[in-house]
């Protein structure tokens, strides 16, 4: 209780603490006025009297201080002080404040530029469905030291056949190239998918379809999708884009679809560019098992998790290295799709960000440093300050 | 908590009337900074030890006085107290053996 009224006089107290002030002063002013008037009747001479008082009485200015003090806001009062006159002195010297401010500025501006494009690139979502239930799946060979290499068709085809842990598997062809010769020559880098690619990763196409069942039909007209980037560059962004015919690779085919820009191919081997050119592709075509043309994708089950499925896929691969004579050596390998998509770019982008904080610290160091030489050009006029009574603390905040 | 002491004894008292108090009941052995006065009297005025009014001095000057609280007066046997115990424990020691 008692606490609590303190806090309430202490507020009273700030509100009027001009007015407060000023009735200090005058008491105080009271006070002197009694002493010297005291001394002068000891017998004190005129002058002597007033002085003798003031004497007794210490550093009024002080006294005034410490009572303000008493008040309890003064750390504010003086913060607030201390930035104002801040302001004031930075104004009036241009140059360091400009200095400053330009050195803090590129410092603070570089970071925050690569650090949004770090952000961008390594913390961004994949552009597929529930991105965190995908994974890769790979071939490897642990003793060559061969690690993460496509596989064959007929091997992806067991794989799928006998794993349980996926809601569905599917697999991209090795990157090739499409050449246009109608309407117009042209080289498109391309890709070959099954039937269910776009849908396990969860891809809508900006215009258009996806390959339906019956594109894969032997004998039907064949079909073919655009990447965004080729529908603007190569074609111009026709807006007819959709059953326009073009002759790649010797076959005719029609576009029945343009990607969204923001897809990304999931699982790029090295050196691969991103893809322009879709085709639907049958794989069972190719039968041998030692042809590993095949990037595998797969969708974790909601109620599977990767180690699961990991183990599931090292127990199918012993099997077929037991069963296939290829497959002799040769392992499994499960890896989230996000993994897989940013390693590569991992190392350098850390590299950068480093550079950066370094950069950062450069500015700081150089700001550091015009401080230094700033306070030295100040010297004088800390020591007047010191004389007048400023207390230590008061003096280098500001 | 001399302070609180001339209060109690005085009743309703300013400032300057507190310090000579202090001083002619002493003997002049304890002479203070007047000016600290000021900064001790705000302070249990926060605390609400003290209450403050203006009035009249004297010779007709105008003057805060101070008064004395009952929170105040515990205050003040608090530091009596207090104080009383030191003042035995100095002594025991200081006593000639």
């Amino acid at each position: 209780m008692g606490r609590l009224s303190e806090i309430r006089r202490r507020l009273q107290f700030f509100s009027r603490r001009n007015e407060l002030d000023s009735e200090l002063e005058e008491e105080m002013r009271f006070h002197l006025e009694m002493k010297a008037r005291r001394n002068r009747e000891n017998g004190m001479p005129e002058d002597e009297a007033y002085y003798a008082a003031r004497r007794q009485f210490g550093n009024a200015t002080r006294q005034r201080e410490d009572s303000r003090e008493a008040w309890g806001w003064s750390a504010i009062e003086r913060f607030a002080k201390d930035v104002q006159i801040s302001l004031r002195v930075l104004r009036r010297d241009a140059g360091f404040t400009a200095l400053a401010v330009l050195t803090l500025g590129l410092g603070i501006g570089a970071t925050t530029a690569i650090f949004s494009v770090i952000n961008g690139v390594l913390l961004r979502p994949l552009p597929y469905k529930d991105p965190d239930r995908l994974v890769a799946i790979w071939q490897s060979r642990k003793q060559s030291n061969v690690a993460r290499t496509l596989t064959s068709y007929p091997n992806f085809q067991d794989w799928r056949e006998q794993s349980r842990s996926f809601d569905g598997m599917t697999a991209a062809s090795i990157q090739f190239t499409a050449t246009l010769t109608e309407p117009e020559p042209d080289v498109l880098d391309a890709r070959g998918v099954d039937r269910g690619f776009f849908k396990t990763l969860g891809i809508q196409v900006a215009r258009g379809r996806v390959f339906l069942e019956e594109d894969f039909k032997p004998g039907r007209e064949s079909v073919a999708l655009l990447s965004w980037a080729a529908w603007e560059l190569r074609f111009g962004r026709d807006p007819n884009i959709l059953g326009r015919k073009v002759r790649a690779n010797g076959q005719v085919r029609t576009i029945v679809g343009v990607l969204p820009q923001w897809y990304r191919h999931p699982a790029p081997a090295e050196g691969d560019k991103p893809p322009e050119f879709w085709i639907p592709m049958d794989f069972s075509g190719i039968k041998a098992r030692q042809a590993g043309v095949l990037t595998v994708i797969a969708r974790l089950k909601p109620e599977v998790s990767a180690a699961e499925a990991r183990s599931e896929m090292a127990g199918i691969g012993r099997r077929l290295a037991e069963q296939y004579a290829i497959n002799k050596g040769s392992e499994i390998e499960v890896t989230p799709l996000a993994d897989v998509l940013v390693s590569k770019m991992r190392r350098p982008l850390w590299l950068l960000l480093g550079a950066v904080l370094v950069l950062l610290l450069c500015a700081c160091v150089n700001m550091a440093n015009l401080l230094l030489a700033r306070s030295v050009q100040r010297q004088r006029e800390f020591a007047i300050r010191a004389v007048l009574g400023g207390r230590r603390g008061l003096l280098f905040g500001r | 908590m001399l302070i609180l002491k001339s209060l109690a004894r005085l009743g309703p008292m300013h400032g300057y009337g507190i310090a000579l108090h202090i001083q002619q009941t002493s003997e002049d052995v304890l002479q203070v900074e007047e000016g600290s006065l000021y900064p001790a009297l705000q302070r249990m005025l926060i605390k609400g030890w003290v209450l403050a009014e203006w009035g009249q001095s004297e010779n007709n000057r105008r003057a805060r006085y101070y008064r004395l609280t009952p929170a105040g007066r515990e205050q003040l046997n608090r530091e009596i107290t207090e104080f009383e115990r030191v003042m035995r424990a100095i002594t025991r020691v200081i006593q000639p053996a």
